[in-house]
Formats: structure tokens, C-alpha cells, sequence
């Protein structure tokens, strides 16, 4: 049997749990991918709203590539004078509530975030995608100076990043507004790898075949656009 | 415009309760919190009552209240900044989002306040119940410091526009699979469809929604399984006028429960006998607690565009007919016994 290309709630349910009660000293290479340290929660009323929580927190000193000519800082080519130059944002300390929750529409997991600074200010789009956060240099339009609720994040090479929006959203069980990056190319992407890895040994509960190994190959499919490591690299971006 | 096996009389009133959702209005009460009111200004003008459309977005009234309200409230030395106002409803504290239909703000308002009555008063109904009371939505107008933890959008036409989108977009999903229907319409059409919406022109909206919003065409042999009308084979292509309500692989709806988050699941149009999914079929699946099975009778009711809505009417021909112009068909579960 096949992996499927879409999750039920179960199936989703199962799957969180399974990463929550994950002992790592137990696992295996192929699963050591996985981000930790998340919690489940259900929502204060009713069931079957559960997701994933966790936040993670960093010194972040913003990007170290060369700024595309957009950035304010007027362009600065050079590596080793940008990397003296002190930039908005830079060597700050960020933290990122990130949730994992479950698409209704596309069936399947869809990533949402909110980042602050230190004292607790939301960070603007313009600043998001600067830190060490998103792998990938991200230029942002001139239209992008007034408020902006999504932006497409760039393609790695050929194969298309299957996830590529990123945009403003109400978190379904909670109601609050985040970023989240879109689902709706997630199903395809996901069943490409595991029709590969897996093929005709789709065995839900084991955890190399499994709902285990789909959750897995789905967050490393967000880590290509997201720096979802649990011990943030620091600066490196695009590494 | 309709599928030629829909007899005129069925098309008529598929066309008549369309025209009731697209002309439907709430009323909504609008004051300006007066802590923020600077001390020049006119106080004697204390509400300021609308009759809002239920397809519109509070961001699109804005130039009105800014014209009927603060302008003649706040002197000519105050600037007023659009961009930073915000609304909460009056007494009960929770920010209104700018990106909900006001149809749905005032429903869930409505369902909200009937949980609130029902708890103060101990019973499940009484002499005085009444589930849809038409009393405004009281809303308190805020100047500046727009809590951005609660709201994400900014108050203009064109985040609401987007989020329109993106709601047609999903609905379109949700019935068919993929989003061609929608996308494969030209772009001054998808912008028809918002300014058709924005400047409440019936004719304009529908002409090109009905692409991608399917007319509840009876098929008595469609299934689930095969899509197959039984007068002709059903071409695949997008947009083709074969599309039914009924064939659709689940229907775009929404259950919103008092004070809690939004249900939803796949919902086929048709159950596995070919009997078309009721009201009751999906509220007794999904809230079997306020709706358990019979003989027991429901504790609860199920609003759609402020209306009670009876049990028998089938989900497929209610989504073709009294969803909201966004495609998704919402629900409000509001706590008492009706008769």
C-alpha cells in the first residue's frame, strides 16, 4: 500500500503525538531530522482542534549575504564591510511561537508563526525575512513599504519550493492572527518523496513507514524555506 | 445562465434567494470611545447607526463613518488617521477583525449573546426567546493603537479584497480539487467579481460568479463515486455549465460554535444511498451533543445569513444558494430550544 497524500484529523492527531512522546536517544537517522521539543494543545473548550506548540529563541544577526538593492541600506556589495556595518535588526535577541495545526481544506499540516523582538514587538515583514529564519534571500518589493499580508518566498533551483507563499492568517483553534506558510502544494510534494522512500510499504504506525516518516518528510520540506533546527544557526542562511 | 435542467421556476428562486443574501443588511450602532475624543470636540453627536450589507467589509464603510461620524464629532484640528482605527464591541471587549463579512461579524455576535442570555437565565428557552433578535451590533470605534496581536490586516479595501480571494479560491478547492475554476477566469474578471461585490451590483457579481459558484442542478442518479448526470457525460473542464452543487467532492461550509473556534470538515453533497445531505445529516455528525439523534430533540439552532434555518433543507442546494458570496456556507450554532 501506498503513503497517502493527505492526512485525516486522526491521522494528524496520531502523528503529533507520536513526535511529542519521541525519545530521541532511541532514534535513528532517518527521523533525526525531526525539530523537537514541541507540546500539544487542544483548544480551552472543545476538542479536536489540537496542535503543535513551541517557541524557539535566538541572537539573530540578520543576513549575511549581500543585500539585494531593495534593502535600505543602499546596496552594500561588499562582504566584509557589510558584516561591520551595525543594520536594523542586527544581533538581536528574536523569539518565534511557531504552531503546527491542521489544514481543514488542503488535509494536511500547515505551519504558522509569529516572531518578536526582546520586548515583545511584533517584527515587520520587512524584518522577518531578514533573519536566519527564512533560509533564503527574500527581496521584497517597493509595494512592500505599506502593510503587507503575503509574499511568494523564492524557488530553490528547478524543483519548485512546494510551499512558496508566505502570508497573514487567523490560527484556526486560537483565532490569532500569524504568518503561516501556505499549504495548498504541501499533499503533492510530501507523497513525491515518500512514494520514493517508501513506495508500496506504507504502514501507518511504523514510525519509518509511517505517519512518522510523512510528518518528517514534511517538515523537511518546510526546512528548505524555514531554519526550523531547534538549536537556531545563529547567522548562517542558506546553508 | 443557468443549467437547462433546472426548470424556471427552481432557477427563479435559486435566483431570488441569492438576491436576498446579496441585498441582506444588519444594523450596526457606532460610537467613538470618549477617552480618545480631544477636548474640542462635538459630543452631542453620540451614535451613528448603519444599515451595513452582510457581503461588505467594515473596511469598505469606513468612508462613510469617517464622513457621518468623526469628521463631525472631531473639530478641523484633529487628524484623522484611518489607517489606525479599530473596532471593539462595546461592553463585551473582543476586537473586531476587518477581514470577516459583516454578515458573519453580526451572526456570531448574535450567537455569542444568546450563549451569554442562556447562561444568565438557566433555561434553554422561555417565553421570551427569541433566536434571532434584530438588535444592532454595538461596536466602539477606536482612534489609535491598534492591538496588532489581535488584528492582522490593516483596514483598507484591498486586504479585504485578498482575503476574499483567497476564500473563493478555497472554497473552489474544496469542492473540485484544484483551483483552476477560479484562476482560469481572465483578471479583470476575478476583479469584476470584487467590484461587483464592492459596489453591490447583483447583476455584475453573478454574472461572473456563477463560473465558479455551482447552481444546485438535480441530478436523481448522481453519487459521489461518478460524476455522470444522467442526461449527459460531465466534461472535466473548469468552468463547464455540467458543474453541479451535487457533484461537488465536498461542500465548502463552516461551523461556527458559540465562542469557540470554526468547524470544518469534508461534507459530501450526497450520503451513500444518493439522498442529498441535510441540514440535520450535518449538524447530528457534528455536534452530536446539541443535536443528538431522534427522538431526543435538538438543543440547539442553526443560523444561516441571520436566518433559522430548518433541518430538511438539503447542504449542497443551501451552499449554491444562501452561502456567502466568498463560497463557504457559515453555520452559527446558537444554544435554545425554537419551536
Amino acid at each position: 500500500m501506498r503513503s497517502p497524500a493527505t492526512l485525516t484529523r486522526e491521522q494528524f492527531d496520531a502523528a503529533c503525538r507520536s513526535l511529542v512522546e519521541l525519545d530521541i536517544s532511541g532514534v535513528n537517522g532517518s527521523l533525526s531530522y525531526l525539530p523537537l521539543n514541541w507540546m500539544w494543545k487542544e483548544h480551552s473548550k472543545y476538542s479536536g482542534f489540537g496542535y503543535l506548540y513551541r517557541t524557539v529563541s535566538f541572537q539573530d544577526r540578520g543576513n549575511t549575504e549581500p543585500s539585494s538593492s531593495e534593502l535600505d541600506n543602499g546596496g552594500v556589495e561588499d562582504f566584509e564591510d557589510r558584516a561591520t556595518i551595525p543594520m536594523m535588526g542586527s544581533s538581536s535577541q528574536i523569539s518565534i511561537d511557531q504552531y503546527v495545526v491542521f489544514s481543514n481544506t488542503f488535509r494536511v499540516p500547515s505551519f504558522y508563526f509569529n516572531a518578536y523582538y526582546a520586548d515583545g514587538t511584533p517584527l515587520s515583514l520587512l524584518d522577518l525575512v531578514q533573519t536566519s529564519f527564512m533560509r533564503h534571500t527574500v527581496s521584497i518589493p517597493n509595494a512592500c513599504t505599506s502593510p503587507s499580508q503575503s509574499i511568494l518566498l523564492p524557488q530553490i533551483g528547478e524543483d519548485s519550493v512546494p510551499f512558496p507563499l508566505l502570508t497573514r492568517g487567523d490560527h484556526p483553534t486560537t483565532g490569532a492572527p500569524c504568518w503561516y506558510i501556505h499549504p495548498c502544494e504541501t499533499s503533492a510534494a510530501v507523497k513525491e518523496l515518500m512514494d520514493e522512500i517508501v513506495g508500496d510499504e506504507w504502514d501507518e504506525t511504523n514510525p519509518e513507514k509511517g505517519l512518522l516518516r510523512w510528518f518528517g518528510l514534511w517538515f523537511m520540506v518546510l526546512g528548505s524555506v524555514l531554519n526550523l533546527v531547534s538549536l537556531p544557526f545563529p547567522w548562517a542562511r542558506g546553508l | 445562465m443557468l443549467n437547462a435542467n433546472i426548470s424556471n421556476s427552481q432557477s427563479a428562486a435559486i435566483t431570488l434567494f441569492r438576491r436576498l443574501v446579496f441585498d441582506g443588511t444588519v444594523p450596526i450602532e457606532i460610537k467613538i470611545d470618549l477617552k480618545e475624543l480631544p477636548a474640542n470636540s462635538d459630543r452631542s453627536l453620540e451614535y451613528y447607526y448603519i444599515q451595513a450589507p452582510r457581503i461588505s467589509y467594515l473596511p469598505l464603510l469606513l468612508p462613510d463613518i469617517k464622513r457621518h461620524l468623526a469628521e463631525i464629532v472631531l473639530d478641523d484640528t484633529a487628524t484623522i488617521k484611518e489607517e489606525d482605527w479599530w473596532f471593539e464591541e462595546t461592553g463585551v471587549g473582543n476586537v473586531i477583525k476587518w477581514h470577516w463579512p459583516i454578515g458573519s461579524l453580526y451572526d456570531s455576535h448574535t450567537i455569542s449573546a444568546r450563549v451569554a442570555a442562556t447562561v444568565a437565565s438557566t433555561y434553554l428557552n422561555g417565553p421570551d426567546f427569541d433566536p434571532t433578535p434584530a438588535e444592532p451590533l454595538r461596536l466602539t470605534l477606536h482612534l489609535a493603537s491598534p492591538p496588532n496581536d489581535k488584528l492582522f490586516t490593516s483596514p483598507t479595501a484591498e486586504a479585504c479584497k485578498q482575503a476574499f480571494m483567497g476564500q473563493i479560491k478555497e472554497a473552489d478547492f474544496l469542492r473540485w480539487g484544484n483551483t483552476k475554476r477560479v484562476t482560469s477566469l481572465r483578471k479583470q474578471d476575478q476583479d469584476g467579481m470584487w467590484e461587483g461585490l464592492r459596489d453591490h451590483n447583483f447583476e455584475e457579481f453573478w454574472r461572473i460568479a456563477s463560473k465558479v459558484l455551482p447552481a444546485p442542478t438535480v441530478h436523481p442518479t448522481s453519487s459521489p463515486s461518478h460524476h455522470e448526470p444522467h442526461t449527459r457525460s460531465q466534461s472535466t473542464d473548469p468552468g463547464s455549465s455540467h458543474d453541479s452543487a451535487y457533484t461537488v467532492r465536498s461542500v465548502p461550509v463552516r461551523i461556527h460554535l458559540p465562542d469557540g473556534p470554526v468547524l470544518q470538515d469534508i461534507v459530501q453533497p450526497l450520503s451513500e444511498d444518493g439522498r442529498p445531505t441535510t441540514l440535520r445529516d450535518l449538524m447530528r455528525a457534528h455536534v452530536p451533543l446539541l443535536f443528538p439523534p431522534p427522538p431526543s430533540a435538538p438543543l440547539a439552532y442553526a443560523i444561516i445569513q441571520g436566518v433559522v434555518t430548518p433541518g430538511d433543507a438539503e447542504i449542497a442546494w443551501l451552499n449554491s444558494t444562501l452561502a456567502g458570496v466568498d463560497g463557504f456556507l457559515s453555520i452559527f450554532v446558537g444554544l435554545g430550544i425554537t419551536n
